[in-house]
């Protein structure tokens, strides 16, 4: 569950969004939506604890985050942006397994239990037969699974993700949401991503996120009134 | 049915862990050989028994003796010592700047760490840095730490303002051959003897280790390498950009620190003793990479190490061999490298 209070967001101290008040619980898909520039990738830059919020506090399980440890934020939160870097001589296990980061020693050295974690986390997302790929060998949607199982490998109870859906054709967007979809709802994990796929979002999301000149709506995907308000904010 | 796929697995699994460790075998058996080798070679020639014996204290004439502990071991373990330090800063330079083709040359910190050992060798008197005093030695590389500090201090600054990392690449090479350049001025100006002892300084010399530089190069080493080791998470989590490390958890600034503080002391003592190494730094962790197949610094770092000591002795008995200085030979060696690297990034790119 993640709580944003009075938060605002910006670069250096300059909010591009104030005021921001809501609450994300379990099992709850939400997508954010916004025109580019609006402060989509900073807000989840901001929730992830890579930049500092103008003002406002953000609460991840009722703790503040501001208080905790880098490592400990990253036991609760997982980010994955969309890179299109990827690393050769890497394999697609090693890389899922990257995601034991936070709770591995020193050297990373996984045990027997993380080693059942990264390999449920490669089952959920489908690519279990490819964990001895290398992942500069695969397809830009097998790439972006590659990039939630590492997600789910860290185990944390929130997931942000980026524009998981960029560089992939239509049958690709669909697959990767439908399996955030089912995250959320399966293993009660808060799921947040952003998206300028507006149709998936909403047929697939349970809350929609909107930023629209420095307002933000909150609806449910269900709500009729989402799709105009949707076609107001992007002047379609 | 699953349980014989299971066990074809099981059976791949240890089939490969079998190969990688015969590979490991191999390098570490290839190292001692070439070792030897490089105690063998010379002007005077030296059998495998004597060099053992001479090693080991045995029965061996007391010439034979000299040739080997007092000329060529240091030699040789200068070349394994450089061909690591040298190599391993190179590793962690591709890691941090995200680059294929970042190293302590191409970034200019081998420039760097010269334009500080120039000063010092071209300014005071040349004498004190031919014998085998504490300070020279001291003065040599705390000069060439400096000089290879401030550049990578640039370079870092540059990095984090421009976020462009072929822009900050070019940056390297232009700063290196800023330096390059004011090296050559300082070289018209000075004296005749003080500019020989800097000429034969720069064709990359290991024959002038010994002692007291021994001791400090191998210090200096053992102390980069602890501290490339304690990283090794951050620095796989470092492979998919700062932003990843540090919601992964990793402490990226100290990382960022043990890494600059590492390369000072690999690149830049590699550099003061035993003038700018070509390629190798380059080169060498790509070896690395292709040989293990692997991204993992804890499986690269030992493998950088194993490659970097090979190549380095290789290099020196060529060098040897052949009577010409040991950067023309590490360049010649080092370039297909990097030519294939080019080649084969595009492939996998695009």
């Amino acid at each position: 569950m993640i709580h944003l209070q009075n938060l605002s967001i910006g670069h250096r101290g300059h909010p591009i969004l104030s005021d921001i008040s809501v609450t994300f619980r379990e099992g709850e898909l939400i997508a954010l939506l916004g025109r580019n520039g609006s402060g989509k990738s900073t807000l989840i830059r901001t929730i992830a604890g890579l930049l500092k919020p103008v003002s406002g506090k953000i609460f991840v399980q009722d703790r503040d985050i501001s208080t905790m440890s880098r490592q400990e934020i990253a036991k609760l939160i997982s980010l994955s942006s969309t890179s299109g870097i990827r690393v050769p001589h890497m394999k697609c296990w090693e890389f899922a397994a990257m995601g034991r980061a936070p709770w591995t020693n020193w050297a990373g050295k996984l045990l027997p239990r993380d080693e059942r974690i990264v390999d449920r986390a490669m089952d959920s997302v489908g690519m279990r037969k490819y964990e001895n790929m290398y992942t500069d060998r695969i397809s830009d949607g097998e790439y972006q699974k590659m990039v939630i199982a590492r997600a789910l490998s860290q185990d944390t109870p929130v997931l942000l993700l980026d524009e998981p859906t960029a560089f992939l054709d239509v049958p690709g967007r669909h697959q990767i949401i439908g399996i955030l979809a089912k995250l959320a709802a399966e293993e009660h994990k808060t799921i947040i991503f952003s998206t300028h796929d507006t149709d998936i979002a909403l047929k697939r999301a349970s809350k929609v996120f909107l930023i629209e000149h420095q307002g933000i709506f909150l609806f449910d995907a269900s709500n009729p009134s989402v799709s105009s308000e949707i076609t107001r904010i992007f002047g379609l | 049915m699953s349980g014989v796929s299971q066990r074809g697995m099981e059976q791949e699994m240890y089939d490969r862990m079998k190969k990688n460790r015969m590979i490991w075998w191999a390098g570490c058996i290839l190292l001692a050989g070439l070792f030897t080798a490089d105690l063998m070679t010379g002007s005077a020639s030296v059998s495998p028994a004597e060099v053992c014996k001479a090693l080991f204290g045995g029965d061996v004439g007391e010439q034979t003796r000299l040739i080997v502990t007092e000329i060529r071991l240091p030699k040789a373990l200068t070349a394994i010592l450089a061909g690591i330090a040298v190599s391993v800063s190179g590793l962690l330079m591709q890691t941090l700047f995200r680059n294929p083709l970042a190293g302590p040359y191409v970034l200019g910190i081998s420039s760097g760490a010269s334009l500080g050992a120039a000063l010092c060798v071209l300014s005071a008197s040349s004498a004190m840095f031919i014998d085998d005093s504490v300070l020279g030695t001291l003065g040599l590389a705390g000069a060439a730490w400096l000089g290879a500090a401030a550049i990578l201090a640039v370079i870092a600054a540059a990095t984090r303002k421009i976020g462009d990392i072929t822009v900050v690449l070019i940056l390297g090479i232009m700063l290196g051959a800023c330096l390059d350049a004011v090296v050559q001025i300082l070289q018209f100006l000075s004296d005749e003897q003080s500019l020989k002892s800097y000429i034969v300084w720069t064709m990359g010399s290991l024959g002038n280790v010994s002692g007291c530089r021994l001791g400090l190069f191998g210090a200096a080493s053992v102390f980069g390498l602890l501290m490339a080791v304690c990283s090794v998470k951050s620095l796989n989590l470092m492979l998919f950009g700062e932003e990843y490390a540090v919601s992964a958890g990793a402490d990226v600034r100290k990382t960022r620190i043990s890494v600059f503080i590492a390369t000072v002391l690999l690149a830049g003592t590699a550099t003061a003793f035993c003038g700018p190494l070509g390629f190798v730094g380059l080169a060498v962790p790509h070896i690395a990479k292709i040989v293990t197949g692997s991204a993992d610094h804890r499986v690269l770092i030992p493998a950088t190490v194993l490659c970097g000591g090979i190549l380095m002795s290789a290099c020196n008995i060529v060098a040897k061999l052949s009577a010409v200085p040991i950067n023309a030979i590490t360049s010649l060696v080092g370039i297909p490298v990097v030519v294939w690297v080019l080649f084969h990034h595009r492939s996998r790119v695009s």
